[in-house]
C-alpha cells in the first residue's frame, strides 16, 4: 500500500529548505502512518543523500506530520538552479512511500 | 463599543495573483479588513534595484491599481486594507495610490510604514557586531560583500499604530505576510505583547489567508479535490474573536473546499517545527491544533498557543551572483528517453569543457526529473523535455546554453522540438541571480515609523 491511500500532502519553500506537510485522511492511521515516516525511509522515496537531515514533526491531534528538510532546494528560488524552485513536486513524491 | 470579531477576507497572496476573488470580497464579502500582500523574498530586492536608478520607483505599480480596483469595488467605506505592495518605497507608492483615488473621487486616508530598509546600515551593525546568523556567529564585513539590498520583516505593530492615526489603508515595505491581518487585530482589540494567545490566534488566521487561494483548495490534492472549479476558486475568510478564537470560510459565490484537509495543508504550509513558528510579534505554537468542521465550508482553529516574542528581528540580505540561462528541448519516440540521456551527456560535457561552466544543472521533465522512471517503463515513454539551467557570474558566458540549445538541430538525437530558447524572437535573455540570506538584528536597533500621506 501506499502512502496516497491514507494520506495527502502539500510542501513549499522556506529560503532554500523545504517542508512537507503530511496529513492522514482518517486520524485512526496516524500510527500505521508515524511508523513509516522514518528519516531514512523519507530520504529513499525523496531519492536525498544519506547526509540529508529530515526532521519529522508529529501532531497528534491535527492528524498530521510535518517534515522539514533544511537546505534541500539548493538555494533560494532566484538562486536555485533547480526545475522546482519551491520544491511542490516533494508532496506528490512523498505520497509515494511504501507503506508495510 | 469595540468589536467583538472582526472579519478578514484575503485579497492577494502575491504579486501576480488574481484579483477577481478580491474583488468579490470587496463587493459583498461583508469584511472588515482586506490584506494584499506581494512581496515574495526576491521581489522587494528587485523593487530596491529599480529605486536605486529612480528615487520615484519601488513601489508595485500595479498593485496601486489592485488596491484603487478593490476599493472601486466596495459598496461601503467601511472595509479598510492593509497591503505589502509599498515594496522598497512605501512613501511614494502611497502617494500614486492618493492619487488615483482623488482621481477616482474616492476619499481614502492613507498611512504608509517606514523602517524595514536596512540596507544603509547593515555596515554598521556588522562593525558593532550586533548581526547574527541563524547558528549565533556574528556577520563579518566580507559577507556584506555584494549585498545591495537589505530589509527587515516587520510585524503587526506599525500596521495597528497606521490604522490608529485614523487610516483606511495602511501600506508597507517588507512585513511577515500574517502581520497584514495581525495588525488590524491588534487596531481594533487593543491586544499587548503580553497577549501571547491572542497574537498567536491572529497570526494564524494571518498565515492561514495569506496564500490567498491555498486555504479554499488550490494547490490541493485531497478528498473533494476534484469538486473544486478553478475558473473561479475563491480566497480565504477569517473570523478573529477578541480571545484569539479563529473561524475561517470562503464566500458562498467562489468555488473551493473549506475542510479539515484543506485547512490543514495550510496550516503548516512553509513551517518548520510546529512549536516554535517565529514571527516578529510572537512565537507561535500549533503542535497541539484541531481543526473542528463547525458548518459547510467552516473550521474552526482550536488549540492555538503563543509564546513571547523574539528578541530580534529577522533581516534577509539579497547579493548579487551572476546570472542564470535555462533552456528547453523536447524528444519523442522512439527511445525518447534515450535520446534525451545522449543529449544531455553530450551538452554536459560541452558546457564543462568546451566553455568552462562549473555550475550547471540538465534535468530531463518525464525522463525521472521529478518522479523516478521504472526500467520497465522506460522504452515507452512518448515524450521526454531536457530542461538545462546554467549560472556564471558572466551573462554571455551563461547565455552559451542558448547557443548550445540551437545546435541541437543538427548536433544531436532525432527530432529535437519546442527548443525555446533560440526560436526566433523568443530568446529569453538570462535574468539576475539572487543569493538570499537570513540573518539577525537585535529588535531595539529597528524603529518602524508610521505617517499619514
Amino acid at each position: 500500500m501506499l502512502l496516497a491511500e491514507l494520506a495527502h500532502a502539500r510542501s513549499g519553500d522556506k529560503s532554500g529548505s523545504a517542508n512537507i506537510a503530511v496529513i492522514v485522511t482518517r486520524k485512526a492511521d496516524m500510527r500505521r502512518v508515524a511508523r513509516a515516516l522514518t528519516p531514512a525511509r523519507i530520504r529513499k522515496t525523496l531519492g536525498l543523500g544519506p547526509k540529508q537531515p529530515v526532521e519529522v514533526y508529529p501532531l497528534a491531534r491535527l492528524g498530521a506530520f510535518n517534515i522539514f528538510l533544511p537546505d534541500v532546494l539548493g538555494g533560494a528560488p532566484p538562486y536555485s538552479l533547480s526545475y522546482d524552485v519551491f520544491g511542490h513536486y516533494l508532496a506528490s513524491r512523498i505520497l509515494s512511500l511504501e507503506l508495510k | 463599543m469595540a468589536k467583538k470579531k472582526l472579519r478578514f477576507g484575503c485579497a492577494g497572496g502575491y504579486l501576480e495573483g488574481r484579483l477577481e476573488p478580491g474583488l468579490l470580497l470587496a463587493r459583498d464579502g461583508k469584511c472588515d479588513y482586506l490584506g494584499l500582500e506581494a512581496l515574495n523574498e526576491a521581489s522587494l530586492s528587485v523593487l530596491q534595484r529599480a529605486k536605486e536608478a529612480d528615487p520615484a520607483t519601488g513601489y508595485h505599480v500595479r498593485g496601486v491599481q489592485s488596491v484603487a480596483a478593490l476599493v472601486d469595488a466596495m459598496r461601503t467605506d467601511k472595509t479598510r486594507i492593509a497591503t505589502s505592495i509599498g515594496g522598497a518605497n512605501p512613501a511614494s507608492g502611497a502617494q500614486a495610490l492618493d492619487a488615483q483615488l482623488k482621481s477616482k473621487d474616492k476619499r481614502r486616508r492613507i498611512a504608509f510604514v517606514e523602517g524595514d530598509n536596512l540596507t544603509d546600515r547593515m555596515g554598521d551593525f556588522v562593525a558593532r557586531g550586533i548581526a547574527t546568523w541563524g547558528n549565533g556567529k556574528k556577520l563579518k564585513p566580507a559577507d556584506l560583500q555584494g549585498v545591495f539590498a537589505a530589509s527587515a520583516y516587520l510585524g503587526g505593530v506599525p500596521i495597528a499604530q497606521g490604522f490608529g492615526l485614523g487610516a483606511d489603508i495602511v501600506m508597507t515595505g517588507r512585513v511577515v505576510d500574517s502581520a497584514l491581518y495581525l495588525g488590524p487585530a491588534i487596531h481594533e482589540f487593543g491586544w499587548s505583547e503580553e497577549d501571547i494567545d491572542q497574537l498567536a490566534g491572529a497570526s494564524v488566521a494571518g498565515h492561514l489567508l495569506e496564500c490567498a487561494g491555498h486555504l479554499v483548495g488550490g494547490n490541493y490534492w485531497g478528498p473533494g479535490w476534484t469538486r473544486i472549479d478553478y475558473r473561479r476558486i475563491g480566497h480565504g475568510i477569517a473570523e478573529v474573536r477578541h480571545d484569539g478564537q479563529v473561524e475561517v470560510t470562503k464566500h458562498a459565490k467562489a468555488s473551493g473546499l473549506i475542510t479539515r484537509h484543506t485547512v490543514a495543508q495550510q496550516l503548516l504550509y512553509e513551517v518548520g517545527d510546529p512549536s516554535r513558528y517565529i514571527l516578529p510579534d510572537v512565537v507561535v505554537n500549533v503542535s497541539d491544533v484541531d481543526l473542528l468542521q463547525v458548518g459547510p465550508d467552516r473550521v474552526r482553529v482550536d488549540g492555538v498557543k503563543g509564546a513571547k516574542a523574539p528578541p530580534t528581528f529577522k533581516v534577509l540580505l539579497s547579493k548579487r551572483a551572476g546570472f542564470i540561462a535555462e533552456g528547453l528541448a523536447t524528444f519523442t519516440w522512439p527511445d525518447a528517453l534515450l535520446k534525451a540521456e545522449r543529449a544531455r551527456d553530450s551538452l554536459a560535457w560541452r558546457l564543462q569543457h568546451r566553455h568552462g561552466l562549473r555550475e550547471f544543472r540538465i534535468d530531463l521533465l518525464g525522463g525521472g526529473a521529478l518522479t523516478p522512471v521504472k526500467n520497465a517503463d522506460r522504452a515507452t515513454l512518448q515524450e521526454v523535455t531536457l530542461r538545462v539551467a546554467a549560472a556564471d557570474p558572466v551573462a554571455e558566458v551563461a547565455n552559451v546554453v542558448h547557443a548550445e540549445l540551437a545546435n541541437f538541430y543538427d548536433c544531436a538525437p532525432a527530432g529535437a522540438c519546442g527548443i525555446a530558447g533560440p526560436t526566433a524572437g523568443s530568446r529569453s535573455a538570462p535574468r539576475e541571480r539572487i543569493e538570499i540570506k537570513g540573518c539577525y538584528v537585535p529588535r531595539s536597533e529597528i524603529n518602524p515609523s508610521v505617517q499619514l500621506v
